[in-house]
């Protein structure tokens, strides 16, 4: 019967995970960048969702929308002004510079928002169901619905629009979208923007269920990592399958290791799946 | 290597040996901090810089040196046997590891290195018995004056900088070091060309390993007490490369040019902006990777080989 | 007398792909070998599989009677079977005397450096690049750059030497300086194996011709008789000149 609750905790955070990951992988695929600010891309949605609700009053949920477009304005000037300049180089100087940004803006939330965690407390919230022997949070099943819905209209806008069309094609072969008269700077910063934007919502959805930190960017960080290689880089279906994966295996190895040791597992799943199978579960195709 | 690279090399050089003439401890700790971060830098060259492997996880060896030095200092052995210990361990580790990662290229190899770090600091946090888990670990030393610590730990890191230093120069002018040239370039034509890269590629690596954590082993006795954020710290690992890049990663002396004068610039940031420091020094780190020449890469290395092959 | 390589029903599948299906040959020394084949054919896998980039499904390599499908490029190089690449693989930010002295380094074995550059002159003198010693080798052009590759494998110190597509992007006068270099390899008593298109080359060059289809090895004839084999007409243009071919016959 507790399995049918691990169960249901682990596919509730699976949708929040994929959120996570969405975004970041996406960036990884197209860009071939690695992008270190993206944990405290979902910190900063966070704390959005956090002060709009405590000084504003504003829900979360509509919060995930501010957030999506501050981060995303933010994503598109930075890459556009920063990271553009060494999209090209090697592997060594782009994690590098986006190192340097996250201990920037790291810096900064520790010093605006201070270190102590927070959560948003809602006067209203939607309550706990039962199902069975099985406890669910309506908010963040919520959330996780949300989440999801949020991966399909990114997955829509990839396939749909021409934009998104632009985004495949320059992951696939660059110089071919360059030939083809894509213009592959915008391509990129609105490809950043999207991972901004998503990694700012996935903060909004999680701020009414977890608590948050400017330390908690690194382990969103980390755990954005597994789930890329577990679902596929680049891929968007991959990132909502990887998510769900992820939070299963969080969820279960929670009772076999503690969940002290949730990070190690999932470092130790990175390295075999790096060695043993690195386009993930869905492959390189899953676009 | 350009002649101004030289003579700037030469002068850091001369400083350092003039240091325990100045007396001051605090210049000493410096100078001291400055040497092992030119053996971590110097150390990660072998990898990262020669073989072209995108090394982010040297932090790994540095803390489990450190770990198993304290480990064995704190049970009551001799510090040197303690030392010891640490870089077989260390040694021990790379080669398991690189068997493992090597055989991983770019991105991949870089993200597993960073997590080997994390994992390692993990552990040595739940390895509580052994390690003192979160509360760290507190090493018992001679009741020496702080004056005579701080020469004794300076001399310490000088000598292992300058056997790091001669180790590097005969990688870089024998066939290792010509085939770490090579697997840098193209692996897979060294491959055919009869360069057995993987032997090459362990071999880089462990010597990495070792250095890396000999300095940790160091770094443990001469702090007196770590815990596993502090010494598998991800800055260990990342504040290598940023000096390897400014130095000049193709060649010997680069690394040991580029330690210093990151290490100036990180102490004037840390004395003048304490909250913000590691802010200020994020902004450091992107304007050198945005302003860093392009060319940055195996031009001083070959130039190396043409000088030791017509010797 | 076991001959010098010898492939034993070798196969290789990549996925669901047969590349290389059954192919069984032996090359003897002192022998030009052509090898021709259509686009596809696994004409390039099957050197890949000889030296070791990709292992065989099944079958065997023996070289002087030793099995070697399963080692690493590395160790086949050492043992004297070099190869070029249809697309140069240089070490493009070492120099050209540099490169050659990769392969006698290593494949070749020598272990002091100013002997290896000693000995990469010469094979830079041999194939016409001495003047060029000391340029990096990115700065080379195509045809030099094959000039090198060839310079490299034979710094290897090889007794076969597999070249896949070394006239590939040349002109005329460039293949044919390329053709005599060739021949004077052979002449040093190394046996050689070129894979090619140009079927003026290979009847040119090669006193025997193997043809692969599809992974197949449909013939393995003297040069002269090769081009009228039936199956290879009907490889290279279809049946219906096949067809023809054999009304005539």
């Amino acid at each position: 019967m507790i399995f049918f609750q691990y169960l249901a905790n682990g596919l509730i955070l699976g949708g929040l995970y994929a959120c996570i990951a969405a975004g970041f992988s996406l960036v990884w695929g197209v860009l071939s960048i690695i992008n270190l600010l993206h944990g405290s891309f979902i910190v900063l949605g966070f704390y959005i969702a956090y002060f709009s609700y405590t000084m504003l009053g504003i829900h979360p949920f509509v919060s995930v929308v501010t957030s999506a477009i501050v981060l995303g304005a933010i994503g598109y000037v930075v890459q556009l002004g920063l990271i553009n300049r060494v999209v090209a180089r090697s592997v060594l100087v782009t994690l590098i510079l986006t190192f340097g940004l996250e201990l920037m803006m790291n810096n900064a939330m520790l010093v605006s928002f201070s270190a102590d965690y927070k959560k948003v407390l809602l006067q209203n919230p939607l309550g706990i169901a039962h199902l069975g022997n099985v406890f669910i949070s309506l908010d963040r099943a919520a959330s996780t619905v949300i989440a999801f819905l949020l991966i399909l209209l990114l997955w829509l806008v990839l396939r749909l629009t021409s934009v998104g069309r632009a985004i495949v094609a320059v992951r696939f072969d660059r110089d071919a979208a360059l030939l083809m008269g894509i213009d592959v700077n915008r391509t990129y910063a609105i490809t950043f923007a999207l991972g901004a934007a998503l990694a700012g919502a996935a903060g909004s959805l999680l701020s009414a269920s977890f608590p948050v930190a400017p330390l908690s960017g690194p382990l969103f960080l980390s755990k954005a990592f597994v789930i890329c290689v577990l679902g596929g880089v680049g891929s968007v279906p991959g990132a909502a399958v990887g998510g769900l994966a992820f939070g299963l295996l969080e969820s279960f190895g929670a009772v076999l290791f503690g969940s002290e040791y949730a990070l190690t597992l999932a470092f130790v799943v990175l390295i075999i799946l790096l060695l043993v199978r690195p386009h993930g579960l869905l492959g390189v195709k899953g676009f | 290597m350009t002649r101004t690279q030289l003579f700037i090399f030469v002068a850091i050089v001369a400083l350092l040996l003039a240091m325990p003439l100045v007396g001051n401890n605090y210049v000493l700790r410096l100078a001291t901090t400055a040497l092992m971060y030119a053996v971590l830098t110097m150390a990660w060259n072998v990898v990262g810089g020669f073989a072209g492997y995108p090394l982010f996880g040297i932090a790994a060896f540095f803390g489990l040196g450190a770990y198993s030095g304290a480990v064995v200092q704190s049970s009551g052995y001799p510090v040197a046997l303690a030392w010891i210990v640490a870089v077989i361990i260390g040694t021990v580790f790379a080669i398991v590891l690189g068997f493992i990662l090597l055989r991983l290229r770019g991105h991949a190899f870089a993200i597993a290195t960073l997590v080997i770090a994390e994992v390692l600091r993990e552990l040595t946090n739940g390895w509580t018995s052994v390690t003192g888990g979160g509360m760290g670990l507190n090493l018992p030393f001679f009741g020496w004056s702080p004056t005579a610590l701080a020469m004794f730990f300076f001399y310490m890191m000088l000598g292992l900088a300058t056997v790091a230093f001669v180790t590097t120069w005969i990688v870089a002018h024998n066939r290792l070091g010509f085939a770490l040239n090579c697997i840098r370039q193209n692996e897979d034509a060294a491959n055919i060309v009869g360069i057995d890269t993987t032997r090459y590629k362990i071999i880089a690596f462990t010597i990495a390993g070792a250095f890396a954590a000999a300095a940790g082993a160091i770094y443990a006795s001469w702090t007196g007490y770590i815990e596993p954020s502090d010494v598998y710290d991800v800055l260990f690992s990342i504040k290598p490369i940023i000096m390897a890049l400014i130095g000049g990663m193709g060649t010997v002396i680069g690394p040991v040019i580029g330690a210093v004068a990151f290490l100036v610039l990180d102490e004037v940031v840390w004395r003048n902006f304490l909250q913000l420091h590691t802010g200020v020094l994020g902004f450091l780190i992107v304007v050198l990777i945005l302003f860093l020449p392009s060319g940055l890469s195996s031009i001083g290395l070959t130039r190396l080989w043409r000088k030791a092959a017509s010797a | 007398m076991t001959a010098l390589l010898e492939l034993k029903n070798v196969s290789r599948s990549f996925g669901g792909v047969r590349a290389i299906h059954n192919v069984s040959l032996k090359l003897e020394p002192g022998q030009i070998v052509g090898l021709i084949g259509p686009n596809g054919a696994g004409k390039s896998t099957l050197v890949n599989i000889i030296t070791g980039v990709h292992p065989a499904s099944s079958g065997e390599i023996l070289h002087k009677g030793e099995p070697i499908q399963r080692l690493k490029p590395f160790q086949i190089s050492a043992r004297g079977i070099a190869r070029t690449f249809q697309v140069v693989q240089p070490f493009p930010a070492m120099t050209v005397v540099e490169n050659v002295m990769a392969g006698a380094m290593f494949a070749a074995g020598i272990r002091s450096m100013e002997e290896a550059r000693r000995v990469a002159m010469e094979h830079l003198a041999f194939t016409g690049l001495a003047a060029l010693a000391d340029r990096p080798a990115e700065q080379l052009t195509l045809a030099y750059r094959k000039r090198l590759e060839l310079a490299k494998s034979l710094a290897m110190n090889p007794h076969i030497l597999l070249l896949d597509e070394v006239n590939a992007g040349l002109n005329t006068a460039e293949v044919e300086q390329a053709l005599n270099l060739i021949r004077a390899i052979a002449a040093r008593g190394i046996s050689i194996v070129i894979i090619e298109h140009l079927l003026k080359v290979v009847t040119g060059l090669c006193s025997r011709i193997i043809v692969l289809h599809h992974g197949e090895l449909i013939a393995d004839d003297p040069a002269a008789d090769v081009i009228r084999d039936p199956r290879v007409i009907e490889a290279y243009l279809g049946s219906r000149f096949a067809e023809r071919q054999m009304v005539r016959q």
